[in-house]
């Protein structure tokens, strides 16, 4: 069973269709993108009625299947004017699952302003009076959530960003320890869901009967097969267990690819004072609640996640990872964990995506408001966007805005999204994918680190970049985490589970078409909401100056940037 | 004969070696006389500032950073 449930919030009403027998592995964005391209005006206002907002698992979601219970969400993006889909990890795509859902679809806009509570458990949906939880943070919004409903339901919920329509302001989802911090952060979606009227989901599964497959041998068979393979590599059994992805810095830095003083140079020196291993000294030094590896989502076997603690051994911020130790970290000149760690609280508690809100203190600070390296500059202003001032509504408003209200040349988005913490001029095929990609600059778009091309030279990266969109976006489609494919290895492990389950066979080759077809359909929404080639650009600094660690601009042809939709993927 | 060193900063194991190499050898030689070759797709080389690949040729004095291979996150 797996069905699609609309809550319209203009006149209040509910419908569900189960899916057809065609249509059980749709899933994740594959979902997200098909309902929003079909169903969305590709020019309507991002805030309005017209705009949907899709919440879609995978078809393996509500099963204990490692790193297959991701949830995605898309609309059209108020930040970047195009299509958007963002996943997070956490217990709400193995909740949905469990319900029976495969995608839930917010439309319409209230008549009259208030706020909204939606719960779905056994018995169907219920809309709730909201108003209740206005102005609080996520935090505390989910500790009186959990105390009205059990701590055994999960949550998805926005915070005063996605209240106040904030362009940066993602979605939040509480993981197995009920901690609302897993993030669909990018491209404002949390706006979308704030416009609709919505606070939060509820989602309880108390009553809800065991989950069924066509073939429970085989399905446990393959089930196995993935432990095996994820608890024997390397890569997800050692290092992401015991570093979490913040292994990535060492490789960065080196490379010249860290984001550091708002991407004007790619090494940070003080590099070492945050990366994974002196993140993990201090969390095993600290103790208490910190844990150096953990589970965002149930089933998990990679574990990347962790809990950073404060200097007592409470719990200051789960997790602190890569892209928020580059981004709120290097690109402020930050080398300390314990400001690091809480400038991503704030943004977790206030709602906003860290990657955004890092890059427009980066610009904030290059315009004069705040030193690099400035740790108590950095919280004023983190607070001022806490308390919505005027300045915090800007920088609130992501990097691009703050860029041109402050009068900034040297502002790093593509598509108005902030980059993530590669520097384009030191990875140059991720470069494409920011400037390309109808996500906007987005690394899990299509990151290319991995990728078999030299990566400071300008030939051959609108290839791996084409590769590297494909390789995610089959990920994304599954409802899966990224950071377990390189355990995973070949995928017909995963075709196995998903014939054992639903009694549908497919291939990998399949899968992966349709995961091109997905970024096509994206892209050719992008294009009826006024997107042309003259969008697909990095900002011009990228071009102009030299990184100083690498001595390398980004050089990669505009020609060469535009074939990438043109052919296909190998 | 060429002098390479190897920073190698992985999870599982850390040194610092120099190894003397044909003149003609590439990373993928090093790594397997520094008994890292079963694990080449784990990890990244970096040589100033530049990843290297496994047919990518050395010279003498070259100074190699050996660090996990990530996806980010």
């Amino acid at each position: 069973m797996a069905a699609i449930l609309r809550i319209d919030l203009e006149t209040r009403t509910i419908s569900r269709r189960e899916l057809e027998s065609h249509e059980l592995l749709l899933g994740g964005r594959q979902l997200t993108s098909t309902l929003v391209a079909a169903e969305v005006p590709p020019q309507c206002e991002p805030l309005g009625k017209r705009n949907k907002l899709v919440l879609a698992c995978g078809p393996l979601a509500g099963t204990l299947v490692s790193c297959a219970n991701r949830l995605s969400i898309g609309a059209k993006s108020p930040l970047t004017g195009g299509i958007k889909e963002s996943n997070a990890g956490g217990m709400t795509g193995y909740m949905m699952g469990r319900l029976g859902l495969r995608a839930v679809v917010l439309e319409g806009k209230p008549a009259v302003p208030g706020w909204t509570l939606i719960r779905l458990s056994a018995s169907g949906v219920e809309l709730l009076d909201g108003n209740d939880y206005v102005g609080l943070g996520v935090m505390e919004k989910a500790r009186r959530l959990f105390e009205r409903f059990g701590s055994k339901t999960a949550l998805t919920l926005i915070g005063p960003a996605g209240e106040r329509l904030q362009l940066a302001a993602g979605i939040a989802n509480t993981d197995p320890d009920g901690e609302p911090s897993r993030y669909n952060g990018r491209g404002g979606l949390g706006a979308v869901m704030g416009s609709k009227g919505v606070q939060g989901i509820v989602y309880d599964i108390a009553d809800v009967p065991k989950e069924t497959f066509v073939d429970r041998d085989a399905f446990m068979e393959a089930h196995r097969e993935v432990g095996k393979r994820i608890n024997s590599s390397p890569q997800t059994a050692q290092v992401y267990r015991t570093y979490g992805t913040a292994a990535m810095m060492d490789a960065t830095s080196a490379m010249g690819a860290l984001p550091t003083r708002n991407f004007s140079t790619g090494s940070f020196e003080g590099y070492e004072k945050i990366n994974a291993e002196a993140m993990h000294k201090l969390i095993l030094e600290r103790g208490g609640d910190g844990a150096v590896s953990h589970a965002c989502m149930v089933g998990c076997l990679v574990k990347c996640s962790n809990i950073f603690p404060d200097s007592e051994g409470r719990k200051l911020c789960s997790p602190v990872e890569y892209e928020n130790l580059g981004l709120l970290g290097s690109n402020l000149g930050l080398d300390n964990l314990d400001t690091i760690a809480r400038l991503n609280r704030m943004c977790n508690d206030l709602g906003y995506d860290t990657i955004e809100m890092g890059a427009a203190l980066g610009v904030a600070m290059e315009m004069g408001l705040a030193s690099f390296g400035d740790s108590e500059g950095a919280l004023r202003l983190m607070r001022e966007v806490g308390e919505g001032t005027s300045l915090g509504r800007i920088l609130g408003s992501g990097a691009g805005i703050t860029g041109k209200v402050l009068g900034c040349t040297r502002v790093p988005v593509a598509k108005n999204q902030a980059l993530a913490a590669y520097d384009p001029r030191a990875v140059k095929g991720v470069g494409v994918t920011y400037a390309v990609s109808p996500q906007g600059a987005d690394h899990t778009a299509g990151n290319t680190v991995k990728s078999p091309v030299k990566q400071h030279l300008k030939d051959g990266q609108e290839t791996v970049s084409r590769n590297a969109q494909v390789g995610f976006t089959v990920m994304d489609n599954l409802g899966m985490c990224i950071l377990c494919s390189g355990g995973l290895g070949d995928l017909g492990v995963v075709t196995d589970l998903l014939k054992a389950r639903w009694g549908v066979e497919t291939t990998v080759e399949t899968v992966r078409r349709q995961a091109w077809e997905t970024v096509l359909l994206e892209r050719e929404f992008n294009r009826k909401a006024g997107f042309t080639p003259a969008h697909d650009q990095l900002p011009e600094f990228f071009r102009d100056e030299p990184n100083p660690a690498n001595g390398q601009v980004f050089d990669v042809p505009d020609e060469a940037m535009q074939t990438v939709y043109s052919e296909t993927p190998l | 004969m060429i002098s390479v060193a190897l920073d190698i900063r992985l999870p599982w194991r850390r040194e610092k070696l120099v190894l003397s190499l044909p003149e003609n050898a590439a990373l993928k030689d090093a790594l397997v006389a520094a008994d890292i070759s079963d694990h080449l797709e784990l990890v990244f080389v970096v040589r100033a500032n530049c990843m290297l690949h496994a047919d990518d040729m050395l010279a003498n004095d070259d100074v190699l950073l050996v660090l996990p291979a990530m996806l980010g996150g």
